[in-house]
């Protein structure tokens, strides 16, 4: 499945009404750690594809919406599921990491 | 020959004559930190008696923005950057001394800056010591003042006031290679430490590093301004050491003011959570990363008392590096 580029426009629609579970990667160009995150959220993707989607707000170009989900630093994730926060992580995060909480969701 | 105090005094004494126009009486030396030397006079200002405080630091050659190494980046403070960080402070209505004059005494060696004398004592060693009243109330005040400047001045990238661009290197890259660059340096002057585990503590804590969105306006280890006791309660009176002042990692600044204390055997207490909570969120990552900034500082402080300075005399500095040693011992287990 394809990463979603979320904005505040899209981000009820897609993130908050999603029926999927959604792993919001928070992130920015010049940041490295980010880069590093990049290709496992990408490798997640796919492994979990149909039971999982990945949407990346851009905080450069978001900055209200990441100071509205409290983002400070940056990579942030935060799992959405049925419209809440059901998990948060700083830092660049594994994907067996990710895998597994995404499944203590079902 | 002048001793050091004597030639001091001589120089302040004619600094403030020179800038102000005033004929001083010397009152007190208030040298009580780690950089520079701090004066108070007494100068009559329209037939009425008036404190000065006038500092005096090194004068030191600064490095072009380019050539500054990583530790110069992120724990280290410029006299260039004084007035810049003393304008943005009033610019905000942030309380501070008000400045009189400030420049170079190239022939005694000196950068000089001639202020108010403000009312109160330093909050750091007041928070230091033990038997100060109410230092719960204190803790609270520095907390709302603290966190209400790390909320009203802040910008995308770290460094000095005046500075117009971010460095090239990340701030990531920059931690990373200072601390390297102060272990590298306490390593060669502390066997001890070299059976330590602080590289593999280093490399866990940079793994689950993140970006900060802002860089905070602040005093570069924490905290630093006099406050005022009476009626059984604390007021800050204004923020010192303004060239100290520069955009920073709030996530360090935060780990110096525990560490500072945490080396007196103190604990910061939830009062001053609870005050700067009131203006300011506290980085989600910061308990994290707490201990990596917290060592920075260990390890950068543990190479005065090998070098010496006048604040450690001789027969205490085995026992002050065997509690460095011990304290970085403790942090590299969280």
């Amino acid at each position: 499945m394809e990463e979603i580029t979320l904005t505040k426009d899209n981000f009820e629609e897609q993130v908050l009404k999603a029926d999927l579970p959604v792993l919001v990667d928070f992130w920015a160009t010049w940041c490295g750690p980010c880069q590093m995150q990049n290709p496992i959220l990408e490798e997640l993707a796919k492994e979990m594809d149909g039971k999982l989607v990945i949407g990346k707000v851009n905080v450069d170009a978001n900055q209200e919406l990441a100071g509205s989900y409290g983002v400070m630093s940056i990579p942030t994730l935060k799992l959405f599921h049925k419209g809440q926060v059901a998990g948060e992580w700083i830092g660049v995060q594994s994907k067996d990491k990710l895998i597994e909480e995404v499944n203590k969701l079902n | 020959m002048l001793s050091i105090l004597d030639s001091h005094i001589e120089l302040v004494k004619d600094l403030v004559q020179t800038n102000l126009g005033i004929t001083p009486k010397f009152l007190e030396d208030r040298s009580t930190g780690y950089s520079g030397n701090v004066y108070v006079v007494e100068g009559l200002v329209e037939g009425k008696s008036k404190n000065f405080v006038v500092k005096l630091t090194p004068l030191e050659e600064e490095p072009a923005l380019d050539l500054e190494s990583a530790s110069c980046r992120v724990y280290s403070t410029k006299f260039s950057n004084l007035t810049p960080a003393y304008r943005l402070l009033v610019e905000k209505g942030f309380p501070v001394a008000k400045m009189y004059a400030a420049g170079d005494s190239l022939e005694t060696g000196y950068h000089y800056q001639i202020t108010d004398c403000l009312e109160g004592i330093s909050v750091r060693e007041a928070l230091e010591n033990r038997s100060t009243p109410h230092s719960h109330i204190l803790h609270e005040v520095t907390g709302e003042l603290f966190g209400l400047l790390h909320s009203k001045i802040t910008r995308k990238f770290d460094g000095w006031v005046s500075q117009e661009k971010p460095y090239p290197l990340p701030w990531k890259s920059a931690v990373e290679e200072a601390i390297n660059e102060q272990l590298d340096s306490c390593l060669k002057l502390n066997s001890v430490l070299r059976k330590l585990p602080i590289k593999p503590f280093i490399s866990r804590k940079l793994n689950a590093w993140s970006e900060p969105l802002n860089f905070v306006l602040s005093d570069i280890d924490g905290f630093q301004a006099m406050a005022r006791y009476k009626d059984n309660a604390w007021k800050i009176t204004g923020l010192i050491d303004i060239e100290d002042y520069k955009f920073c990692d709030q996530r360090m600044v935060l780990a110096g003011y525990e560490v500072a204390l945490r080396y007196e055997g103190l604990k910061v207490p939830p009062e001053f959570w609870r005050g700067y909570t009131k203006h300011n969120q506290i980085d989600t990552n910061y308990d994290n990363l707490k201990s990596l900034f917290e060592l920075y500082y260990l390890l950068s402080w543990l190479q005065i008392p090998y070098k010496g300075h006048e604040r450690i005399v001789s027969n205490q500095v085995q026992s002050t590096i065997k509690k460095f040693e011990q304290l970085i011992s403790d942090v590299i287990k969280e």
